[in-house]
């Protein structure tokens, strides 16, 4: 079976894209693969729930949920902030339901609801206006359609949309068809009639600006978007008849082969080469196809399989055993004769073989016990664990207690004790009992639990402080309200251990944590240590775990991703002093920005080791819910830049309210020098200058041209006339291409103190883009910066930051929309990264010549990611501005179908060196998480 | 236990001796010993050095002859000269092949340090002392051993001076009396041949101490002087290692095959043009050490060679990512019958699931693994691969790391060396290597089997053996792959099995497994065999460049594979105490001990 993208759907794909119709999330898959043609239109609606970012989205008629979960897997792949309702018939059979519910409660319970009620019903459930997205699915569930539809039309919001499906099957739902007519008369309205066909229809009155060019494109451009999604949509399904083959979770979660380091490759790939949009994400390389086994379905398509049909549909209604060895002897029988298709036999069974193996995959799920169940048990006992046929998507499940804990505790150089500190205003008994299970579980014996209660008003909390009878807490009741950090002072002030752990009033600790936290200590004496956590819902379930990065000072800088479980050496706390209530919200981020100006050592344990419950209306559940502490977050930043004596802004980001980046000014006036190696390239190389010269706010640069050699009469008049201007240098090296060599030379050459390295089909937006770049080069710490880089005629990205995966270098969330926040606000947010691509670097002359400059035995791939290796090993960090967004040319299709075998030979030996030069980094990013899946650009979960 | 026998054994000779007013000492294999099994051995070794292939034979009928001349002559003893003169036409001068014999007799002949311990006894003792050795050799080559090892002169009463023997009347024993002067009841005669030195010396009234060798090898017909020279040399240098003891079984067995097989490496790493030999941990870590023991002493013929730590477990978890996670399943579930399921993810290095998860998936510790049921363990295995993966990959890093660490480059060729049996762990490392680094690997094998899998593996990947179904009968290959697990302790190293690789900041450290269940002081046990091994190989390398010996490999490897391949090595009681050797299969429901695994032929 081929993957690979017709070439008469390329231009369709393309066309859609250019429509902006189609988008990254087009080529998402959904998390299970049930076997429906509701399948088909997933890409569309991947797409649509990207640019629709529904508030609130309804399905009527869910019956096995396979549209519905789609929705809510979307919802949690994208990360919106839908939520999500199901109206399913109590009428349904009772195992229907009750699928329904587990499926719901396993995989989307923090997102979706399920609603066993009529349509009508369930009607005064909904508020007026507050619907975005109604889904009628089509089932027969549905009676009747436009009843349905006439009632629930009042409760859409002035921008909702309605999706229905399955109308070109009438026997879904009869009179779906009927509604379809008599709706798309009247609202702007666009059909699809692949699949089982699905209509959508924007009812309320302000049309969606991100569904805009779908419902105003022409008809031709509408036959484009059919064809595109038509091709999405059955290739999606060729892929569900491949389910679980050894290949598709690469397939599926974008890049999984390395990128060559990118910068270096200057030559434009052919015109004609099939779209990489589709390739790069969807299609395997040469040697993953050759893994994935012949299907033997392919054999139920032959005429003898059809011929034979009555005689297997009679042989079916026999005892199961007798037609059993009826089955055996006609099949011997039939491979005696026919000896010479043993070969393809054992192919087929050796295929069967591998699908059974593949197919009996098992997850592991949690079913919490009801809420307010097992009152003084820790979340991962109040509940069951359980193995499903079904993804159950993130599922926290406890490790096995050492069973030589003793020994390895006596083995440690150090054995520090612990103060865990709690701040307690109005908390339940409930939870400070599942709490204080949680810190009475833990395997490490040397702690110190420390409460402090801020004067609650409330007996039951009170009362249960009072009432703990073990040694080892401490109750402090302060009289007065002193706020949250004032109570954790408190708090502090009482701890007597080596290290103190901060702990929430309703979250708990895993009881791992301390051991954990002790090996560390011993194992790098670290000053200031943090871990992975996860989240409770409200349900009990295990939710939003936060998979973090090893310590990146510019991340702390852009979001408080250090968060929990936070452990710190006690002697530094003292000397950076207590909590400051002035920053009550982010009283955290801001005591950790100073501990961690002042630790020597900092520590990243990447196992989540700590549950953040989710508390309706609680900052863990919605920032936004609490300004003051969106105010205190940036002030809390604004202190450190002073601290520091660095000068710069703390500015809002525009894709998303509440968080803030920091836009570092330069000092002083430093020259940048432009280095741009180029050949034979005059429209490319000028666009690139000139747009560089047009759009540049900061004027204190020189271009460094390395002209590699060109022939072309224009492009030689253009590098004459670039020599003649002022801002220009032109030096010609016309040897064998060396990216690195080039590079090296122009360095060399240029007389700026801040060098960018710029490939020639680039083509700068952002005005302040020197000045923003310049500004973090400066800096003492920072090693490579780095910019987003978007391919023409999209907002897809290009260059948002390279990841060192399993199988080599890769560009994060490549082809993934631009203003997608990402994982954690990855794609928007200043990161830390392992590196950054060379077709835009720019990094301080001191630093590049300190690590001896580019390693010229890299000519063409991977230079770029060895010099912000050692830039990396040096201590220094490697930054993406993502704010700072230039185009870069290089064609959207290029990917591994464009390399022969002879350049994948060359890339895969560069490949090679490149880690035997950082073996330390291979398979290894610091920046991005061990738990987190391995070939993913897109800091996905693996399970 | 045997050790004490001996002293006992000594102690009854030392009270004979102080009973007696004389005391005679047999010569050879009494008072000195050759280092061979068969005394004829030397004549092979003749052979060898001046091109005769049946010298052996031609010697012993050149004796014959001049046996049957003393007859006819009407003499009592025949000389070395007159057996040379008795030769048919020799290739070489005789008188060339006579010299060289007598002074590899000088060389081969070495003093019996128990023996000579009497000897000083007696004569601390003022008793009169005299040697008696009926031999063709005359008394000057006498004097010159005793010389040469700087035992003290006495009176020598030699067949071939005196015309008299012991073997045929005792009539030499009447001419010691007679020249003494001490009554024939007053005379100790101490020798190891029952008719010359006990039956005779009885018959003329001398009082007698019957030697016996406590680790004297037997003769084996057809084999090479190097391969006697192998296991004789204990009768040398015996006192260096104690009977009954690891080290003993270090020098006797695992020495000679560890030398033999690493001779054979060395020449198959010279003819593959090999850049780095790797000794796959632990069955490889005697080898390496006597690698090095060689290189310490100047020895250049060996490339490269590095201590590999892993093990099949370790490549494969290597190997393994997210698209063949699925065939690798088997593995994972390989021989985990009657342990718990936690325990199958344990010796792995994966932490599993906390106790109380196991049991709620039916998976506790009190239930067992039924290989005849692996279903709900694969459910497991198969839930669980992520945390699996997240070790595989540490793991693929590390290797890529100590890799790396040892020197190796893409491209090289290495010889990978292990012990045996199937080329599982080669065919696990080099799955490991796809896409991790180019290597071409060879692998190096003791034995391999002539099993199917192995068979399909040989025809897929580079792999030789020493041993295997082209050099021992079939029988005798099932009984040796029957006791491998023998085989592979005594190779083994003084460390756990290596089951995966931590990559720090330090440099890779080696992830351990010690099983589940105690494995006592296994890892003391190690450095005891090791001790043996590198005395017979500092000895045996010095003996055999004194003798100019070819290597013989697979001779010197049979003092290991026939003590091993009938199943007597279990009864060795310095093994009884050996348990969880195994640490894949090891768990804490059950103890396993070394000998347990004994298969008797």
């Amino acid at each position: 079976m081929s993957l690979e993208v017709p070439r008469e759907m390329q231009a369709a794909i393309d066309a859609a894209a250019s429509l902006r119709c189609l988008g990254p999330a087009s080529f998402r898959t959904p998390s299970q693969h049930p076997k429906s043609p509701w399948l088909q239109q997933v890409p569309f609606v991947f797409w649509l729930m990207e640019a629709l970012q529904p508030r609130s989205l309804v399905e009527l008629g869910t019956r096995e949920g396979i549209s519905y979960f789609a929705f809510c897997d979307m919802v949690q792949q994208l990360g919106l902030a839908t939520t999500c309702h199901a109206i399913a018939s109590p009428a349904d059979e009772e195992n229907v339901r009750s699928r329904l519910g587990v499926l719901n409660a396993c995989r989307h319970s923090s997102v979706s609801q399920i609603l066993l009620e009529d349509a009508q019903a369930a009607l005064s459930r909904f508020q007026p206006d507050s619907i975005d997205l109604l889904h009628l699915a089509g089932q027969p569930s549905l009676r009747d359609p436009l009843q349905d539809f006439e009632a629930w039309q009042a409760k859409l919001s002035e921008r909702g949309i309605v999706l229905i499906g399955g109308f070109l099957a009438e026997e879904n739902a009869p009179g779906l068809s009927r509604l379809w007519s008599e709706l798309s008369a009247r609202h702007p309205a666009f059909a699809f009639p692949h699949g089982d066909g699905l209509g959508i229809l924007a009812i309320g009155p302000a049309l969606p600006a991100g569904l805009r060019p779908l419902f105003e494109a022409n008809a031709e451009q509408q036959a484009a978007i059919r064809a595109a999604y038509a091709h999405l949509g059955e290739r999606l399904s060729a892929h569900h008849r491949l389910d679980d083959m050894p290949t598709p979770n690469a397939m599926r979660t974008g890049l999984a082969s390395p990128t060559p380091g990118t910068a270096g490759q200057q030559t434009p790939p052919p015109s004609s080469q099939p779209l990489g949009g589709a390739s790069g994400a969807l299609s395997p390389s040469p040697s993953q196809a050759a893994r994935i086994p012949v299907r033997p379905a392919g054999l139920r398509g032959t005429a003898a399989w059809r011929a034979t049909a009555p005689l297997r549909s009679a042989l079916r209604r026999l005892p199961p055993p007798l037609h059993r060895n009826l089955r055996r002897a006609a099949r011997l029988a039939w491979w005696m004769l026919t000896p010479h298709r043993m070969p393809q036999r054992i192919a087929v069974l050796k295929a069967l073989r591998q699908e059974r193996r593949v197919a009996a995959r098992h997850f592991l799920a949690f079913q919490p016990d009801a809420p307010g169940c097992g009152i003084g048990r820790t979340a991962d006992r109040n509940g069951r664990y359980q193995l499903l046929r079904e993804p159950a998507g993130y599922t926290y499940v406890p490790p096995q207690r050492p069973h030589d804990l003793d020994r390895i505790l006596a083995g440690l150089p150090r054995r520090p004790r612990f103060s865990i500190v709690v701040p307690t205003y109005n908390t339940t008994a409930e939870l400070l009992s599942r709490l204080l299970a949680s810190v009475q579980g833990q395997w490490y014996p040397d702690w110190q639990l420390v409460f402090a209660d801020d004067a609650s008003p409330s007996e039951e909390t009170r009362g249960f402080l009072r009432d703990i009878r073990d040694s080892r807490v401490e109750t402090v009741f302060c009289t007065t309200n002193k706020g949250i950090s004032g109570a954790t002072n408190v708090a502090l002030e009482h701890a007597t251990g080596d290290y103190v752990v901060f702990l929430d009033h309703d979250d708990e600790l895993t009881e791992d944590c301390l051991y954990e936290l002790a090996l560390c200590i011993a194992r790098e004496d670290a000053d200031y240590i943090y871990s992975d956590e996860d989240k409770i819902t409200p349900e009990g379930t295990f939710t939003q775990p936060f998979f973090k990065p090893d310590w990146s000072p510019d991340t702390l800088m852009s979001t408080m991703y250090t968060c929990h479980v936070s452990c710190v050496r006690r002697s530094l706390l003292a000397e950076v002093g207590p909590l400051r209530s002035e920053y009550d919200g982010s009283q955290d981020w801001d005591l950790v920005l100073r501990i961690t100006e002042r630790a020597k050592r900092i520590a990243h344990i990447p196992k989540v080791l700590y549950h953040w419950r989710i508390i309706p209306a609680s900052v863990a559940s919605d920032l936004a819910a609490k300004p003051y502490a969106i105010d205190a977050a940036r002030r809390a930043r604004i202190a450190a830049l002073e601290r520091r004596g660095l000068v710069g802004t703390v500015e809002p980001v525009a894709q998303v309210p509440g968080y803030f980046r920091v836009n570092y000014k330069p000092q002083g006036e430093p020259l940048v020098s432009i280095i741009i190696p180029t050949k034979d390239n005059r429209p490319v190389l000028q666009r690139c200058v000139e747009a560089i010269r047009e759009v540049s706010t900061y004027r204190g640069f020189e271009f460094v041209i390395l002209d590699n050699g060109s022939s072309r009469p224009d492009t030689l008049d253009y590098l004459h006339s670039l020599a003649a201007s002022a801002d220009a240098s032109v030096i010609r090296h016309a040897a064998p291409f060396n990216y690195s060599e080039l590079n090296n030379i122009g360095a060399r050459q240029a007389k700026g103190d801040l060098l960018l390295f710029l490939n020639d089909d680039t083509e700068a937006q952002s005005a302040d883009w020197l000045e923003r770049m310049g500004g973090y080069a400066q800096l003492p710490h920072i090693g490579a910066v780095g910019a987003k880089l978007i391919y023409p005629g999209t907002r897809m990205v290009q260059h948002s930051g390279l990841l060192n995966l399993s199988g080599g270098p890769n560009h994060a969330f490549l082809r993934r929309d631009a203003d997608d926040p990402g994982y954690f606000m990855r794609n928007l947010l200043e990161y830390d990264w392992s590196a950054v691509t060379g077709a835009c670097l720019m990094v301080e002359r001191a630093k590049f010549e300190a690590v001896g400059g580019f390693d010229e035995s890299f000519p063409v791939a991977y230079n770029d990611v060895d010099l912000c290796f050692r830039l990396l090993k040096r201590g220094l960090y490697n930054v993406v501005c993502p704010s700072v967004e230039l185009l870069h040319h290089e064609s959207l299709s290029r990917g591994l179908d464009h390399e022969t075998p002879e350049q994948r030979a060359r890339l895969d030996a560069d490949r090679h060196r490149l880690y035997v030069a950082h073996p330390d980094l291979m398979m290894h990013d610091p920046f991005h998480n061990p738990n987190l899946h391995p070939s993913s650009v897109h800091f996905e979960l693996p399970a | 236990m045997n050790d004490m026998m001996g002293s006992h054994r000594l102690a009854d000779l030392a009270h004979a001796i102080a009973g007696a007013e004389a005391v005679s000492f047999d010569v050879f294999d009494t008072l000195f010993v050759r280092p061979l099994c068969d005394p004829e051995d030397a004549f092979d070794i003749l052979g060898h050095r001046f091109g005769i292939p049946d010298f052996r034979t031609r010697r012993r009928a050149a004796q014959a002859e001049a046996f049957r001349r003393m007859q006819q002559a009407q003499r009592a003893e025949i000389t070395l000269e007159e057996i040379y003169e008795s030769f048919g036409p020799l290739p070489v001068p005789a008188a060339e092949i006579r010299q060289a014999e007598h002074d590899l007799e000088l060389v081969l002949t070495q003093p019996n340090p128990e023996m000579v311990e009497m000897f000083r006894l007696a004569l601390s003792q003022g008793k009169r002392v005299v040697i008696t050795s009926d031999m063709y050799l005359r008394q000057a080559f006498f004097d010159t051993l005793l010389r040469r090892h700087g035992v003290e002169a006495v009176p020598l009463f030699i067949s071939a001076d005196r015309n008299a023997t012991k073997r045929d009347h005792g009539a030499l024993f009447d001419i010691v009396a007679q020249e003494i002067g001490v009554p024939h009841g007053k005379i100790l005669h101490i020798g190891d041949n029952v008719l010359s030195d006990i039956r005779r010396a009885d018959e003329k009234g001398l009082q007698t101490y019957h030697y016996t060798e406590a680790r004297k090898p037997p003769r084996k017909v057809g084999e090479s002087p190097t391969a006697s020279l192998a296991r004789g040399l204990v009768r040398v240098h015996g006192r260096e290692v104690p009977q009954g003891t690891l080290e003993e079984l270090g020098f006797m067995r695992v020495g000679p095959a560890a030398v033999g097989f690493l001779d054979w490496v060395i020449e198959e790493a010279r003819r593959d043009r090999i850049d780095h030999v790797l000794f796959v941990s632990r069955d490889g870590y005697v080898l390496q050490q006597l690698a090095e023991a060689r290189a310490a002493r100047g020895a250049t013929e060996m490339p490269p060679s590095s201590y590999l730590l892993g093990s099949r477990v370790a490549f494969t978890l290597a190997a393994m990512d997210e698209r063949n996670f699925a065939e690798h399943l088997p593995f994972l579930a390989a021989g985990s019958h009657g342990l718990a399921p936690a325990e199958v993810l344990e010796r792995l290095g994966v932490t599993p699931p906390a106790a109380h998860v196991m049991a709620q998936l039916g998976l506790g510790a009190d239930e067992t693994v039924r290989e005849d049921r692996p279903a709900k363990l694969l459910e497991l295995l198969n839930a669980w691969r992520w945390e699996i993966l997240k070790v595989s990959r540490r793991n693929r890093r590390g290797l890529f790391r100590h890799l790396i660490d040892l020197g190796l480059r893409p491209g090289q060729r290495v010889a990978m060396v292990d012990i045996g049996w199937n080329g599982t762990t080669q065919q696990a490392f080099e799955a490991a290597l796809q896409g991790l680094m180019p290597l071409e690997t060879h692998g190096y094998y003791l034995c391999l089997t002539d099993s199917a899998d192995c068979q399909r593996r040989r025809k897929a990947m580079r792999m030789k053996a020493l041993v295997g179904s082209g050099t021992v009968p079939p029988e005798q290959l099932a009984a040796i792959y029957a006791n491998r697990v023998g085989i592979e302790f005594f190779f083994s190293a003084p460390h756990h099995a290596v089951i995966g690789y931590d990559p720090g900041p330090e440099g890779v450290a080696p992830v351990e497994d010690p099983g589940r269940a105690d494995p006592g002081d296994i890892l003391g046990m190690s450095p005891q065999v090791l001790r043996g091994v590198l005395a017979f190989e500092r000895h045996f390398a010095s003996a055999r460049q004194e003798l100019a010996l070819p290597p013989d490999p697979l001779g010197c490897a049979a003092a290991l594979l026939d003590f091993a391949a009938d199943g007597s090595w279990a009864r060795e009681s310095a093994l009884a105490e050996v348990r969880n050797f195994d640490a894949w299969g090891s768990s804490r429901n059950r103890t396993m001990r070394l000998t347990d695994y004994a298969t008797q032929a």
